[in-house]
């Protein structure tokens, strides 16, 4: 079993006051309000784009968004307890769903409560990496996806708008990047590019999985207002 | 001053060798070397290659003024995919490399790419962090990069100004400008870029505009010295004034079309007159 101070050794701490209000803490009772817990996760090797994980965590600190970073490995060990009770938003930048360990790791810690913002970088990688991810979204999420489509490419269609429109979790309007994963037979979609659903929100057990299939990070490390809004947004379950 | 001009001037079909004996015997007196766009220097020349470079250009009674490169137009810094940007930042690094082997001590670097797909936003960021980056790996190397305004064509950094604050955000004093007088077209003044940047200029690309004329079939922008817009007298007093002693660097964009190596004499002795201040 991992201990709440064992962990909060190995988590690091981006902004002492996170530690203070305390995150996933052992007494969920005494758990800060649920705007206040946020944790950021940086999953190594299977972070394809840096650049977005820099973006998140550079937004959090311009809106003054307490949180944490964390480590894959770490959050694994973690959710490896099973007295550790969970809630929050975990924050998943640029991604690529290539490890079972992984998915499942993220499908656990919903279950129990938190909120999953999983943004894919898949659409960076290789055709390979996009397969494994798609098979174990839908294994461990229900989320079919599609893709990825390179916008800018000479064959794609020319009169497309460049922006994603959202519409929860408040109406907000972020530039593309470039390439984009569809979902597909989405229940809930709530962002798109030209009509066509990038994102998609599913409640699953005690918590929620967020999907972005068109990158938000990279916007929120160039201070994009709306990017930012709509990050704070995210956070805080508005 | 000294002046050099590229090995990329030297017409189809011409050896290296061949080439170097254009330059030197039109009176230049060092040689920019064009990393990927010659066929004797390329990604996958070799440090022994590259020697072998060195060896001919001493052999001319040449130096190496700088290494440049026209690959990061295909592979810009700031891409947004990041295998992009990691070559990119490997081109540089091979331009670093290769300035160590001949003997020089500055690169130029096309910093950046501004286009419908990638605003200018993005653009700066990456350029900024791939520049605090590489500048710490060209001081290791010592050797300057530096990053040369492309104003129309990149469509980014557009005013001497905002170029300084691109300097001061990268912070870095192995990080510059390598000043192209004929890339300002109708944006600006050569002469007003020279008096702002001063110390930071690594190098300085000469060629004449036509800032009236736009790019239209085979038409080019860019002409010879002292046949468009630019105020070479003004150009001349302000590299005295802050006292540049560099390299003067020919670039043509638009070539003679019979008697080629007529352009290189030309050009040569169009740069004694501007350093002799006889216009």
């Amino acid at each position: 079993m991992v201990s709440r101070r064992r962990f909060l050794e190995v988590a690091g701490c981006a902004v002492p006051a996170a530690v203070a209000g305390g995150f996933w803490m052992s007494n969920p009772s005494r758990a800060p309000a649920a705007g206040l817990t946020c944790a950021l996760v940086d999953l190594g090797a299977d972070c394809v784009l840096p650049e977005s994980l820099r973006g998140f965590a550079r937004g959090l600190g311009a809106a003054g968004v307490p949180f944490q970073s964390l480590r894959i490995e770490r959050l694994c060990e973690w959710v490896a307890s099973p007295a550790s009770p969970l809630g929050g938003t975990l924050l998943v930048a640029g991604g690529v769903l290539r490890s079972p360990r992984v998915a499942a790791t993220l499908r656990a810690t919903v279950n129990r409560g938190a909120t999953v913002l999983y943004e894919s970088g898949a659409a960076y990688t290789s055709s390979e990496d996009f397969a494994k991810e798609r098979h174990l979204l839908q294994n461990h999420f229900g989320v079919r996806v599609d893709g990825p489509i390179d916008l800018w490419s000479p064959s794609a269609k020319s009169d497309f708008v460049p922006y994603v429109h959202y519409h929860w979790p408040r109406r907000a309007i972020v530039r593309d990047f470039s390439r984009m994963i569809l979902v597909s037979r989405a229940q809930q979609a709530f962002a798109t590019i030209d009509r066509v659903p990038v994102a998609e929100r599913i409640r699953l057990g005690a918590g929620e999985f967020i999907f972005l299939g068109s990158p938000l990070g990279p916007h929120l490390n160039i201070d994009d207002r709306e990017a930012l809004v709509l990050m704070k947004a995210f956070v805080s379950g508005s | 001053m000294k002046k050099s001009i590229g090995d990329n001037m030297i017409p189809h079909g011409w050896s290296f060798e061949q080439g170097l004996d254009l330059i030197k015997k039109s009176g230049y007196d060092g040689v920019e070397l064009w990393l990927g766009d010659v066929p004797w220097f390329q990604m996958a020349t070799t440090d022994a290659q590259v020697a072998d470079l060195l060896r001919k250009v001493q052999d001319a009674g040449l130096v190496v003024s700088n290494v440049s490169t026209g690959l990061h137009w295909e592979s810009p810094l700031s891409a947004r995919d990041p295998k992009v940007r990691a070559h990119a930042k490997r081109i540089v690094e091979r331009q670093i490399e290769a300035a160590q082997i001949v003997k020089t001590d500055a690169v130029l670097v096309v910093a950046g790419l501004v286009t419908a797909e990638v605003p200018y936003n993005e653009v700066y960021q990456r350029c900024v962090e791939a520049m605090q980056e590489l500048g710490t790996k060209a001081e290791a190397a010592k050797v300057k990069i530096g990053c040369e305004n492309c104003n129309s064509e990149q469509r980014f950094l557009m005013s001497p100004r905002e170029f300084q604050t691109f300097l001061k955000d990268v912070n870095h004093p192995w990080v510059g400008i390598h000043l192209d007088v004929g890339n300002i077209h109708d944006t600006g003044f050569a002469e007003q870029w020279i008096e702002m940047h001063g110390p930071n200029i690594t190098r300085i690309h000469l060629k004449d505009v036509k800032k009236h004329r736009g790019r239209c079939g085979d038409e080019s922008v860019y002409t010879n010295l002292f046949l468009g817009n630019n105020d070479w007298k003004a150009i001349r007093a302000a590299l005295q004034k802050v006292n540049y002693d560099g390299w003067l660097i020919a670039e043509m964009e638009d070539r003679y079309r019979f008697a080629q190596d007529q352009q290189f004499y030309d050009t040569a002795v169009a740069i004694d007159r501007l350093i002799q201040g006889r216009l």
